[in-house]
């Protein structure tokens, strides 16, 4: 990430690498937060959770790189903003592919209400 | 006052922790407060705090291309159409699904209801601004590449992480046998069970 937000050109090496810390990124939070609701005495979340926080900190560790070699000062609300907005971005891609699978669903759908009930001989066992 | 994009991404995670807890638990006892949490934290996407204005100072700048007040209105117009075409969905599939003929007789007023409610859904989607915009740039689609490229590597890596925890838990000691007593309950709990007597 050399170049700010608002220099990245599309299809840039920077903009691609970008969308691969985006899609970790919303791997790890999703994952972060199922291990955390769902604590129990029989998980042993901490590896995985470990390894979310490591992916969650892949973009401030870019960030605080950066900022060394740049005159420009770093505070933990920039942070916070570059998640966030990272975040944003993910979960902003996820709803918006979200009419993909809805397309596979419907084909689904269409295969479901043409098709005719299989001679299945359990089923039948079960009848008779 | 918190930001509008926090209080989305907070909505969000509560969607998650929701859909999480929910998944917990036997089938036939989930969370309770699965809906409510679910409930809280898309209210908390749709009902956005309001921008502070250019003469108010703070968030209310325009920074790289559009200004905050711009991305909130986009944001907003986005999720209130997806919570639309994503209910008439559900609804158009839960129909459909209990009108087919796989398991019980087929119901085509149910079947045509369910129908009308999956292309209002499409509808929806083809009215979307967003979706316009992604569809009327390809070049959308290639960052869309890199983004499920980035979830699948994630997922890769967790792939391993979990394997090498799960190989590192201790084996539990082997249980004993069941003793006759309760060899008799299980036997009688699976008779009763398949050979569908009454209680």
């Amino acid at each position: 990430m050399s170049a700010t937000f608002d220099q990245l050109d599309i299809l840039s090496v920077d903009f691609l690498f970008l969308g691969i810390i985006v899609g970790g990124l919303l791997v790890a939070y999703w994952s972060l937060i199922h291990l955390i609701v769902t604590l129990n005495p029989y998980h042993r979340p901490m590896m995985p959770i470990l390894m979310s926080l490591l992916i969650i900190s892949i973009p401030v560790l870019i960030f605080i790189i950066e900022s060394l070699s740049s005159s420009s000062e770093l505070n933990l609300g920039m942070v916070l903003e570059l998640l966030f907005m990272l975040l944003g971005l993910g979960v902003f891609t996820l709803i918006a592919a979200t009419p993909l699978l809805f397309l596979f669903i419907t084909i689904q759908m269409l295969k479901i209400t043409f098709e005719s009930k299989p001679d299945d001989p359990l089923m039948a066992m079960l009848d008779d | 006052m918190i930001g509008w994009g926090v209080q989305a991404i907070f909505g969000w995670t509560l969607l998650l922790a929701a859909l999480s807890i929910q998944r917990m638990g036997p089938a036939f006892e989930r969370s309770r407060f699965s809906l409510p949490i679910a409930a809280f934290g898309l209210a908390m996407m749709i009902f956005l705090p309001e921008t502070k204005q250019y003469f108010e100072g703070g968030s209310g700048v325009c920074q790289y291309h559009y200004c905050d007040n711009d991305i909130r209105n986009i944001f907003l117009d986005f999720i209130l159409e997806s919570v639309v075409w994503m209910t008439l969905a559900i609804l158009g599939v839960m129909l459909i699904l209990n009108s087919s003929n796989l398991y019980e007789k087929s119901k085509p007023v149910t079947s045509i209801l369910g129908w009308v409610l999956v292309i209002s859904a499409w509808y929806v989607i083809s009215q979307m601004r967003v979706i316009d915009y992604l569809i009327t740039n390809p070049d959308n689609l290639i960052w869309l590449l890199f983004v499920v490229i980035g979830v699948l590597f994630t997922l890769f890596l967790y792939y391993f992480i979990i394997r090498s925890a799960e190989r590192n838990t201790p084996r539990e000691n082997k249980v004993n046998p069941l003793d006759e007593r309760e060899r008799k309950l299980v036997t009688e709990i699976i008779r009763r069970n398949l050979g569908g007597e009454q209680l």
